[in-house]
């Protein structure tokens, strides 16, 4: 069975609809009439070997281990390639120079320029959908959803509480909504302002690399002091809190924030007007509102470029309606845009979380228990976390089991924006192109 | 000119003095400690996330725990975490708390190799291999390197090839699609070199342990130079447990 | 046009889902897309003896 779902951001709605085929036959694609389908068909032809009549390029998504052709290997993986005496090709990956996750670049240049870029992902692949159904113990499902990006543990946990506690007919507590929300904003704060210290670590200024740097600290540190760990691993639990909010750690969290942010105001103000550093920035992997609509990204790599796309406006969960969060946009699609966006929704998370802070919810003490989650159903759940648009699906038999799991993370929409941006560039702006869209290999392989 | 002084002096100083003996609050989870009395250990084996604890006696595996804490808020009277971050130890067995035990886990000096004092002790390059690895270990990684934590001071960094390694810290459960990556980086790093785990997933699996997208033989005839559990690693275990492994004469 | 209409976090019995001729299917989502207020936030293959 295949099965699409449509948001409909002007209504807040999401449109279901599926179709019976069969993997042995060849169909027409989606891809043909709209290129943001394309993934999504290279991942069903890779699942199941459904074959596609008009789809441009069946390319391997991830190989998994639950692959169609067992015989496709990530090792024998046939690269494009353009036959040239003019151009070379530059590999770069999968393991990277820096602390990161694997992924292999293939660039084919001219000269010092990029004429075209192809990703190979899947190096990452933990086969987490699978486990979400042998695992049968919610608290195992949860620390599952932790660890898809273990960078985005707001954003994959919420979705995953958020989708488990509807299966089950569940109410969330206000203050249990209250965490997620105040999670999810930290977190955003906490990766926007280490990505900023990145990108001027790539483009050698050592002071925003380092003040950005050290600017993260207090706010992991912060998740430390809430829930023990810096990454908010096993802050957000379906039904429970482990770590209900007071007065202190607000206390605690306006101090911090109060600290934060003139030290960052100033560091932005001095990095965003420094002539060497912007002209490495500006009009440096360029992404059109065109090609990003045609492609469909989302979350930033949608916002760069004047499309409007963010579950907490269009969708909202949690205390985001009480919110009304107004989508940061920014119009040039290019590193700068990028970076422009991050410190703009920074400031704007501070605003929320002290606005969010003026009434803490207080905790349940008498919480009602979680039931069985409800049988032949299917339920959604989308959060934007500080990627972008994250989307988890389940559906359940006739006893309520899990028995199929799907996650969609922001970059498994978001790698063909990076190729189409470094275009043209020169091959030296591809780390601070890479690190302004800093999409998740993890997640994209799940 | 002017801008950029201000900025540092606001900055202040920023680096953790000494972290042998820095702290962590409160709620951090680290070593945790067994309580003598009775208790439901069945209870408790059932509810680990990861198996990373057994019964009679009642131990907890480091190797395996993910530091959730759900056995310590389930009963709180037998098991309680400590702040105590020094956790890395070179001695698989060592990673094991028992019940009633509340020592230090250390090196195991026996095992030890003569040559990592020898030529590490002062300089220590690693390359790191994320097979799998969540991007929280792998950002713990780098910020054992910024300006709070600042291992370079000891002599101790990342490097981009494995040439110019002196052993590997590897991350992540180990994907099938990593493996033989790995077994190419680990080749190209120049002898003598450490292996160095860090996180549970990499120890373990951690929660990934038994998916067959995982191919974990690399690990099967290398002795590995240090277990860095964490869920992720907290920058203090792993510049401690370094530290500890190349500063201690056998 | 021929789906079932849910809210974010919400859940839906499988047989409130319309199950549609492919081409009808192809031809209904695809149309969608061609006004910016719908983007495709999954599309995936359920494996056999779901549903």
């Amino acid at each position: 069975m295949l099965l699409c779902c449509i948001a409909d951001d002007a209504a807040g709605n999401i449109l279901v609809s599926s179709a019976l085929v069969n993997c042995s036959q060849t169909l027409p694609s989606f891809t043909a009439q709209r290129l943001a389908f394309h993934k999504f068909e290279r991942e069903i032809n890779e699942n199941f070997g459904i074959e596609y009549i008009d789809h441009p390029w069946l390319k391997p998504v991830r190989f998994p281990q639950n692959r169609a052709t067992g015989q496709s290997t990530i090792a024998n993986y046939p690269f494009f390639r353009i036959e040239s005496e003019e151009l070379h090709e530059v590999g770069v990956g999968p393991i990277h120079a820096g602390v990161i996750e694997p992924g292999h670049f293939r660039f084919i240049c001219n000269g010092e320029q990029i004429l075209h870029l192809e990703i190979q992902l899947g190096y990452q692949h933990r086969g987490i959908e699978s486990l979400f159904l042998e695992k049968k113990k919610l608290l195992q499902r949860t620390t599952l959803a932790e660890s898809i990006a273990g960078d985005t543990v707001a954003g994959h946990t919420t979705a995953f509480v958020n989708l488990w506690e509807t299966l089950c007919g569940y109410e969330a507590d206000e203050d249990l909504q209250f965490t997620r929300t105040l999670a999810l904003e930290l977190e955003r704060i906490a990766i926007h302002t280490g990505d900023l210290s990145a990108i001027c670590t790539d483009i050698a200024y050592q002071l925003g690399s380092s003040v950005f740097g050290r600017l993260r600290t207090p706010v992991i540190n912060y998740f430390q002091s809430w829930c023990g760990n810096r990454f908010a691993k096993s802050l957000i639990r379906a039904g429970q809190n482990h770590f209900p909010f007071n007065e202190t750690l607000a206390e605690q969290l306006l101090k911090m924030l109060d600290a934060f942010e003139p030290d960052f105001d100033e560091m932005w103000a001095e990095f965003h007007t420094l002539p060497s550093a912007l002209s490495r920035l500006e009009k440096t992997g360029v992404v059109t509102k065109e090609q990003v609509s045609n492609i469909g990204t989302v979350g930033m790599a949608a916002r760069m470029s004047s499309i409007s796309r963010d579950i907490r406006a269009t969708h909202p969960h949690d205390l985001y309606p009480t919110l009304a969060h107004e989508p940061i946009i920014k119009h040039h699609g290019d590193v700068y845009s990028r970076t422009h966006i991050r410190y703009d929704e920074i400031k704007q998370s501070i605003s929320y979380i002290r606005r969010l802070l003026e009434k803490i919810p207080p905790e349940n003490k008498d919480r009602k228990a979680l039931k069985k989650p409800a049988a032949n159903a299917f339920s959604i759940s989308l959060t934007e976390g500080w990627r972008g648009e994250i989307c988890h699906c389940a559906i359940t038999d006739e006893r309520g089991e899990l028995v199929h799991y799907k996650v969609k993370d922001t970059s498994f929409h978001n790698w063909l924006a990076l190729a189409l941006a470094v275009r043209n560039n020169e091959i030296s702006d591809f780390p601070v192109s890479n690190k302004s869209f800093d999409l998740s290999y993890c997640g994209h392989d799940l | 000119m002017i801008d950029n002084l201000k900025i540092l002096l606001h900055q202040g100083k920023q680096y953790i003095p000494d972290v042998t003996t820095a702290k962590v609050p409160d709620v951090f989870r680290g070593r945790p400690i067994i309580h003598p009395g009775k208790v439901d250990e069945k209870e408790l084996v059932e509810l680990c996330p990861t198996g990373a604890i057994s019964a009679s006696p009642l131990r907890i595996d480091l190797g395996k725990c993910t530091f959730c804490g759900e056995c310590a808020f389930a009963c709180p009277e037998k098991i309680s975490f400590t702040t105590d971050h020094k956790i890395a130890t070179n001695d698989r067995q060592r990673l094991v708390i028992v019940e009633g035990d509340d020592s230090h886990i250390k090196l195991n000096p026996d095992l030890i190799r003569a040559e990592i004092s020898s030529y590490f002790s002062g300089s220590l390059k690693l390359r790191q291999v994320s097979a799998g690895g969540d991007n929280s270990c792998e950002w713990e990684l780098n910020a054992c390197g910024n300006v709070n934590f600042d291992m370079g001071r000891f002599g101790i960094e990342f490097v981009a090839s494995p040439r110019h390694a002196d052993g590997i810290v590897i991350t992540g459960p180990i994907t099938e699609n990593m493996a033989a990556l790995l077994q190419i980086c680990y080749d190209a790093t120049p002898d003598p070199k450490i292996i160095i785990l860090a996180g549970t997933d990499a120890i373990s699996g951690g929660i990934f342990e038994d998916s067959p997208a995982l191919d974990r033989r690399f690990l099967d005839k290398k002795q590995v130079d240090l277990y860095v559990p964490g869920n992720p690693v907290h920058p203090l275990t792993f510049i401690n447990g370094v530290l500890e492994l190349i500063r201690r004469r056998k | 046009m021929e789906y079932q209409t849910i809210k974010n976090n919400q859940t839906t019995p499988l047989t409130s889902i319309p199950v549609l001729a492919y081409e009808d299917f192809l031809a209904q989502n695809t149309s969608l897309l061609a006004d910016q207020r719908y983007h495709c936030v999954s599309y995936h293959g359920v494996p056999q003896g779901i549903k």
